[in-house]
């Protein structure tokens, strides 16, 4: 009996199909999957020293202490600071992953005019050529995000020795003047429509003190800050005046409104308590809870540094518009500064990190430091009701074209002093002052100034991680904002624009690709392209759940998906924003 | 004569009416165990997401809505585990040291078993390479290897933190770790201290004591999969909906 070419075949078969019966190419499979772990695709962390370095977060005005974990001089994690008396050892997500800033996309390398590689001198000359051609009615403005800083303090010196020159700010940047918030002994929080419990002031600081304040959370969406709040009071958009007004009656006496009458008695109960958010509202209901100037409510501190708020400067009026923009900026309003700006020849600098932010719309691009970078500065922590300070030494080498701002700015004007000389004087003048103390990070020590030996001392515990905080001013009411934000607009619905579109949640501008674990990956917070709709809302305008749509507003339009959720205030869309939320919306089916 | 070192059950307690849903646990880990940012064209599906913190609602309509913030990570279940029972190749194994629940990339074929075994939708597959921006590869946790597409990961409570601190012990000349010197990076970054982890084997701590107090459950307990994460709330509503089996959410 032969073996046949038939009977191979049957063999060859019958044992590939019995095999794998069998444990042998399972455990093939388990023991050679390991050399594919290592195939030249899969990218290897580096290896070298661990070391821990110490400097301050400046991406927000929060100025939260940070513990970054080295790889020889490469920071490859960065937590917060235990005991820091600010930051309270916490880091928000976007803080967590600031070391990664430097590697996005979109970052500006090198100066350009009009879009095109320049030399910075050129730049410099451009800009000093247009200053110095400025009529009489035409002013320079820099608008400064932080005032308060050394590096506003140059701006000032630039800016006054030029005849019509303004140093301004956002809206939005000094909401209390020189009065911050005494959390600490705050017992009650009326917030109308602000993210207290979701990134305000320094997250770590409110979170721990959440123990001990009742918090009423007034607006119409259920936001976060809303979901963990003592109470939520949804109004109607554009109607928090009105509800204060009610609240402020309330607590004389008048509860007519049962809603207003079931906050009254919690800030009775619950003093000292204060008012926080935009608009009037906040401001009237302060001047009744007489918190003004007292502990628990809004307490004075030393180191204001007052800046006109662009929005009240006349329309048409700067020729030459200086803007700096940080690392993790919000996005600025260009439609209020192009409403600022002289209709023609006007010249727009942008001081940035980024391509995609105010540099879309500026003549002259002066690259600035990423975070991380360069030796920056981190002023007063917001909130803070002393004054503070803060260097943030660089831990990353950034690009060879970049510039700070500030250094852009003395060179502007010819100063031979270097930023670093600035921060040095500013460290020297804490020291002669001689109040306050300084909390440094390695050793979660506080040391008074006066104890500290020298100048040269102070600046070197500066750079090594270190918070210099003021002794506290003498309680006063003198000097409060009569009206502490603007109010938001937000007209009552029309029939052209039946709706209301409100920002429910904020998208950062820009971030780590790592933040795509909270957006696309998650879905925990919410992308800008998703309009949340009551279903009665969304079914009245011929949507269906889940369809594409376009949201239209006076100044916008927006494609987006509709999704239905009968937690959304009937008549309102949500959407998560990047800039300001728009005013009433029109929507149609797309 | 070497001493043995007690076996620990490292487990956490979180309490939901803390978590304020601002995601510093999820960046935190994704930082600490080097898993990439997401593709373009990657959604909840199949993002990587080790610890995910999702938003549940009580599904009243407005204004009675109420909502609240639930982290879920790998349960680490210490009965029957069902990842580690389903694995044909024996990538997933229960540490008996530490009760920790590993995956084993290198050994892990990819068929996803576990992933559809594991009833807490806790296991993250890996549709592609891992790919950092240029440049950002330096930034990479030197403690912990990448894994490569195919294969599928999880939470193990930052095992490189624990051969971190293991390795800080034994220079020390101690074969046990001190209560607090090891600790996920989920629960350091927490900024409203809504996570406590610590060894549910030692009766004195922290993390024990709040696993037994009121209010006090565990996801699908009725499995009987005796999770190692406990979770704490006031609210009834909350705890009626973790014991239900997570709903897909419709627009993902």
């Amino acid at each position: 009996m032969g073996f046949t070419r038939r009977d191979l075949l049957k063999f060859t078969g019958g044992t590939a199909a019995g095999l794998v019966f069998t444990p042998v190419p399972w455990n093939l499979l388990r023991d050679t999957a390991v050399l594919s772990e290592n195939w030249p695709g899969i990218p290897r962390p580096a290896d070298g020293e661990i070391r821990t370095r110490y400097t301050t977060c400046t991406l927000c005005p929060a100025g939260c202490g940070v513990r970054a974990r080295c790889v020889g001089d490469q920071p490859v994690s960065l937590a917060g600071v235990t005991g820091h008396p600010a930051s309270r050892g916490v880091l928000c997500p976007a803080g967590l992953v600031g070391h990664h800033l430097a590697f996005c996309r979109n970052r500006a390398a090198e100066p350009l005019a009009n879009g095109k590689p320049v030399e910075i001198e050129y730049a410099l000359s451009a800009v000093s050529t247009a200053i110095a051609a400025c009529g009489p009615h035409e002013s320079v403005a820099i608008l400064d995000p932080r005032p308060g800083r050394a590096a506003s303090l140059i701006y000032r010196r630039f800016l006054a020795g030029l005849p019509n020159a303004v140093h301004c700010a956002p809206p939005d940047a000094q909401p209390y003047g020189r009065f911050s918030i005494d959390l600490e002994n705050t017992r009650a929080i009326v917030s109308f429509g602000v993210p207290v419990l979701d990134g305000w002031l320094s997250p770590g600081r409110v979170l721990a003190n959440r123990g001990h304040f009742q918090l009423i959370q007034v607006e119409p969406a259920y936001s976060r800050t809303a979901s963990l709040a003592d109470l939520w009071v949804p109004v109607l958009p554009g109607s928090e005046d009105a509800f204060a007004a009610a609240v402020i009656r309330a607590l004389q006496g008048d509860t007519s409104d049962p809603r207003a009458a079931n906050v009254a008695p919690i800030l009775t109960r619950s003093k000292p308590a204060i008012a926080v958010g935009a608009g009037a509202a906040a401001g009237a209901l302060n001047a009744a809870l007489a918190n003004i100037g007292r502990p628990g409510g809004f307490l004075p501190r030393r180191d204001f540094t007052p800046a006109i708020d662009i929005a009240t400067l006349p329309d048409g009026s700067i020729r030459i518009l200086l803007i700096e923009e940080g690392a993790g900026a919000g996005p600025i309003p260009w439609d209020l500064l192009r409403r600022k700006l002289v209709p023609r020849n006007s010249v727009v600098v942008a001081l940035t990190p980024w391509l995609d932010g105010c540099a879309q719309h500026a003549d002259y691009v002066i690259p600035a430091p990423m975070y991380l970078e360069s030796l920056d500065e981190a002023p007063t922590p917001a909130g803070s009701t002393v004054a503070g300070f803060s260097l943030s030494p660089a831990l990353l080498p950034g690009p060879p074209k970049l510039i700070p701002p500030a250094e852009f700015v003395l060179r502007l004007a010819h100063d031979s002093a270097a930023y670093p000389d600035v921060l040095k004087q500013r460290v020297a003048a804490i020291k002669k002052d001689g109040r306050g103390a300084v909390f440094t990070f390695p050793d979660g020590k506080s040391t008074r100034v006066s104890d500290v030996v020298s100048t040269g001392d102070l600046w070197k515990t500066m750079l090594g991680g270190a918070v210099w905080l003021d002794d506290p001013l003498t309680p006063s009411s003198t000097g409060f904002p009569a009206r502490p934000v603007e109010t938001v607009d937000s007209p009552a619905p029309t029939p052209e624009y039946p709706l209301v579109l409100i920002a429910a949640d904020s998208t950062p501008p820009h971030g780590s690709p790592l933040m795509s674990k909270l957006y696309r990956e998650s879905g925990l917070r919410r992308s800008t392209n998703a309009a949340i709709m009551h279903p009665d809302t969304g079914r009245g305008h011929g949507l269906a759940d889940g369809c594409r749509a376009i949201v239209k507003s006076p100044a916008d339009a927006y494609t987006v998906q509709a999704i239905f959720d009968p937690a959304v205030m009937p008549g309102v869309i949500e959407m998560a924003m990047v800039g300001q939320a728009p005013s009433p919306a029109n929507i149609r089916r797309a | 004569m070497t001493a043995t070192p007690k076996p620990a059950r490292y487990g956490m307690a979180i309490d939901l009416d803390r978590c304020t849903g601002c995601g510093a646990c999820m960046i935190a880990c994704a930082v600490e165990n080097n898993v990439p940012p997401a593709r373009p064209d990657a959604n909840p599906r199949t993002g990587i997401t080790w610890m995910r913190v999702y938003q549940i609602s009580n599904g009243a309509p407005f204004p009675d809505n109420r909502a609240a913030f639930i982290p879920i990570l790998c349960q680490q279940c210490g009965n029957e585990t069902p990842c580690a029972a389903v694995c044909p190749q024996e990538a997933v194994e229960v540490d008996p040291a530490t009760g920790i629940v590993d995956q084993m990339p290198q050994r892990c074929l990819g068929c996803r078993y576990c992933m559809a075994a594991c009833p807490y939708h806790a296991r993250y597959f890996n549709w592609w390479d891992p790919q950092w921006p240029s440049g950002m590869e330096k930034t990479l946790n030197p403690d912990v290897a990448t894994r490569m597409r195919g294969v599928v990961e999880k939470c193990n409570f930052c095992h490189g933190r624990l051969h971190a601190a293991r390795a800080r012990a034994a220079v020390e000349g101690r074969h046990e770790l001190r209560s607090g010197e090891y600790m996920p990076a989920c629960v350091e970054a927490c900024p409203a201290a809504a996570i406590v982890f610590g060894d549910l084997a030692d009766p004195a701590s922290e993390v024990a004591r709040l696993a037994r107090g009121g209010g006090s459950f565990r996801i699908l307990e009725r499995l009987g999969t005796e999770p190692k994460i406990y979770y704490r709330t006031a609210r009834p509503w909350v705890r009626q909906a973790a014991a239900q089996p997570r709903k897909e959410p419709a627009h993902a």
